[in-house]
């Protein structure tokens, strides 16, 4: 169950859940209204959905977070899961015939009380600052995690080889390759370790919300 | 070890140790608290930014504070979410 917790889903709605955490995690453009309404059949209703949509997104952000820093377990456990494979491909970018447009889905995080104020507070610390990064920087890291799920709300990045741009693609794409080795770029350019904790939080923010914004738009 | 420098609750000071103390007041299911004592590790994690700290948390507890999913539900998204990132969190 460690292995794939998906496998104790037994009933039609932990079944939903968990498939729907699964779609969210690993191709959040590919959801569509058929997953709606199939979510629907095993009595998940749109505020259901909604909440596990936005709950395996910023799981994600916690996962790339604690992956990029590098924490230990600090909980007692009886099996210790199995430690990442760098080996892992990483996840698949959609093509830019498969984004989702950018328009309003049928369920907005407006729907859940208390999200778009927390949300607020979360991005306007991340995104509306000058420094460790700059607000460039911090656009450009926005674009390149908006471009890794398909989120069509943000331009294409430009092209740059700041080794900025290649960290977040590690922290959007393959996580299980975070490891002192993604961050030693980031020294080299001398750049702090307040600046390199500014990168992680800045690139897991983004695709967090990036996977948010396609996984909703995609539904419709 | 981590890859950088983090602050746990017992070395901080100033803005990081206000922040941990608003942490550490909010309602925390006990299975949640490490054996250690101290605080876990992704609000550790967090620790070079005590601005961001409760703004995640903020977010994390509008998210797990209530409803429509049942506990257990959170917990088999969370794992689901963890297990397909490969990350033991």
């Amino acid at each position: 169950m460690i292995r794939d917790p998906a496998s104790a889903a037994r009933d039609p709605r932990t079944k939903a859940i968990s498939g729907l955490a699964r779609l969210v995690t690993e191709a959040p453009w590919t959801l569509t209204r058929h997953d709606r309404a199939r979510a629907h059949d095993a009595e998940l209703d749109d505020a259901t959905i909604l909440h596990v949509i936005m709950l395996s997104s910023f799981f994600g952000y916690l996962n790339r977070v604690a992956d990029a820093v590098g924490i230990e377990l600090d909980y007692d456990v009886m099996v210790r899961p199995p430690p990442p494979d760098p080996e892992t491909p990483p996840l698949v970018r959609p093509s830019h015939d498969e984004r989702p447009a950018p328009d309003q889905g049928p369920l907005t995080i407006t729907m859940r009380p208390g999200a778009i104020e927390a949300l607020a507070a979360w991005n306007d610390h991340v995104m509306e600052r000058d420094a460790p990064l700059t607000r460039a920087q911090r656009l450009l890291i926005s674009r390149v995690a908006a471009d890794t799920v398909g989120d069509a709300s943000l331009p294409p990045p430009e092209p740059s080889d700041h080794p900025i741009v290649a960290l977040t693609e590690t922290i959007a794409l393959a996580p299980w390759r975070l490891g002192e080795a993604a961050l030693a770029p980031l020294r080299e350019a001398g750049m702090s370790d307040e600046a390199i904790f500014d990168a992680i939080s800045v690139a897991a923010f983004a695709n967090f919300a990036s996977r948010l914004n396609v996984a909703l738009a995609a539904l419709q | 070890m981590p890859y950088l420098p983090l602050v746990g609750f017992r070395e901080s000071t100033g803005a990081l140790r206000d922040a941990y103390e608003a942490m550490m007041a909010r309602p925390l299911p006990s299975v949640y608290r490490p054996s250690h004592g101290g605080e876990p590790g992704i609000i550790r994690a967090h620790s070079i930014d005590p601005v961001l700290l409760p703004r995640v948390f903020r977010f994390s507890g509008m998210l797990n504070g209530q409803g429509p999913l049942s506990w257990p539900e959170r917990e088999l998204v969370n794992a689901t979410t963890s297990r397909l990132n490969q990350c033991f969190y």
